[in-house]
C-alpha cells in the first residue's frame, strides 16, 4: 500500500513555468501599453484606463464559463472524472474574474455615473452570472459522493451557461447605460487604444490558461489523495478483520 | 487627484484578486502535501507495527481509527479550525 503513494504531489512541469513566465511578461507589457501607450480619454480622464483590464477580466470569465459548459457536456457524455476536474477548476477561476470585473466596473461607474451600482441590464445579469457560479461551487461542496456531485454539477454548469450570452447581448436587447465596446457597427473604440485593449485580452487569456493548469493539477492531486486515503483505510480495516 | 485614487483602487483590486487566488492555490497545495506526508507516516508506522498487532491492546478497532484521527488532526473540517 505504501508503495502506491506518490512521494510528492503532481509536479508542475517546465511547460507550466514557461507559461506562467509568459503570462507575467504579457501582463507587464499590457500594463505599459495601458499606462504609457494608450491615450488619455478626454471625458473620463485616467479613470478610463480601468476599462482595459476590466474588459479583459470579463472576457476571461466568459472563457472560463464556456469551458465549464464544454467540460460539463463532455463529462455527461463520457463520465470521465478529468472533465469534471476541468469544469470545477474553470468555474472557480471564472468566479474570481467575475468578482474582479464587478468590483472594477463599480469603481469605474462611481466616476462615470456618480454611483457605485446601477440596476441596469449588463450589471444585473453579470451579478446573476456570479451568483450562478458561486451556487455551482456551493452545490459541489454540499454533495460528498463524487459521481453524484459531478453529474449534478455538470447539469448545473450547462444550464448556468445560458446567462453568458444574455450578459453579452443585454446591452443590445434592453435599454442600458453600460458602454458597448463591440456593437452592431463593429468596435466602438479609438484605434489608438487597440494595442492596449488587445494586449490585455491576450495577457489575461494566458493568465487564465496558466491558472487553469495549476488549479486542475491541484484538483487531480486532491482526488488522488482522497482515493489513497480510502484505500489506506480500507486496507488497514481489511488487515484488522483478517488478523 | 480623484482620478488617480479610483485608478489605484481598481488596479489594487485586480492585483489583490489575482495574487490572493494564487496564494490560496499555493496554500492548498502545501496542505495537500502535508496531508500526503501524514498518510505516508501513518502507513509506515502501521506496516512497522504490523507483526506486533496481535499483542497490542485495543487491536480490534485501533488501526483504522488511528488513520482517521491523524488525518482529521492534520486537516480539521471547515468550522472546526
Amino acid at each position: 500500500m505504501k508503495g502506491l503513494l506518490p512521494t510528492t504531489l503532481e509536479p508542475l512541469g517546465r511547460g507550466h513555468r514557461l507559461l506562467g513566465a509568459a503570462a507575467l511578461a504579457l501582463i507587464l507589457a499590457a500594463l505599459v501599453a495601458v499606462f504609457v501607450q494608450a491615450p488619455t480619454e478626454k471625458h473620463l480622464g485616467d479613470v478610463q484606463r480601468i476599462f482595459y483590464f476590466h474588459v479583459a477580466c470579463a472576457w476571461t470569465a466568459f472563457l472560463s464559463f464556456f469551458l465549464v459548459f464544454v467540460s460539463s457536456l463532455a463529462y455527461l457524455r463520457t463520465r470521465r472524472a478529468a472533465w469534471d476536474m476541468l469544469a470545477v477548476s474553470a468555474a472557480e477561476i471564472g468566479v474570481v474574474f467575475t468578482s474582479i470585473a464587478l468590483l472594477t466596473g463599480s469603481i469605474w461607474a462611481k466616476h462615470a455615473w456618480g454611483t457605485w451600482w446601477e440596476w441596469e441590464p449588463r450589471l444585473t445579469t453579470t451579478l446573476l452570472l456570479w451568483l450562478i457560479y458561486v451556487a455551482y461551487l456551493m452545490l459541489r461542496s454540499a454533495i460528498p459522493e463524487a459521481s453524484r456531485r459531478a453529474t449534478f454539477s455538470a447539469v448545473f454548469g450547462i444550464v448556468g451557461f445560458v446567462d453568458v450570452p444574455i450578459v453579452f447581448m443585454s446591452i443590445r436587447w434592453w435599454r442600458s447605460i453600460h458602454p458597448a465596446v463591440v456593437s452592431g457597427r463593429g468596435m466602438d473604440l479609438d484605434v489608438a487604444m487597440y494595442p492596449a485593449f488587445f494586449l490585455s485580452l491576450v495577457a489575461f487569456s494566458l493568465v487564465f490558461v496558466s491558472l487553469l493548469t495549476l488549479r486542475t493539477a491541484l484538483e487531480r492531486s486532491r482526488q488522488q489523495l482522497e482515493e489513497m486515503k480510502r484505500r489506506a483505510i480500507f486496507d488497514l480495516g481489511g488487515e484488522v478483520s483478517h488478523g | 487627484m480623484a482620478d488617480v485614487w479610483y485608478l489605484a483602487l481598481a488596479y489594487g483590486i485586480i492585483w489583490l484578486g489575482l495574487f490572493g487566488y494564487l496564494f490560496r492555490l499555493s496554500r492548498q497545495a502545501r496542505d495537500l502535501g502535508q496531508e500526503l506526508k501524514v498518510l505516508r507516516d501513518v502507513l509506515a508506522t502501521e506496516s512497522r507495527d504490523e507483526p506486533q498487532w496481535d499483542d497490542a491492546p485495543g487491536f480490534d478497532e485501533e488501526p483504522q481509527a488511528a488513520v482517521g484521527e491523524r488525518l482529521a488532526a492534520s486537516h480539521p473540517a471547515p468550522g472546526e479550525a
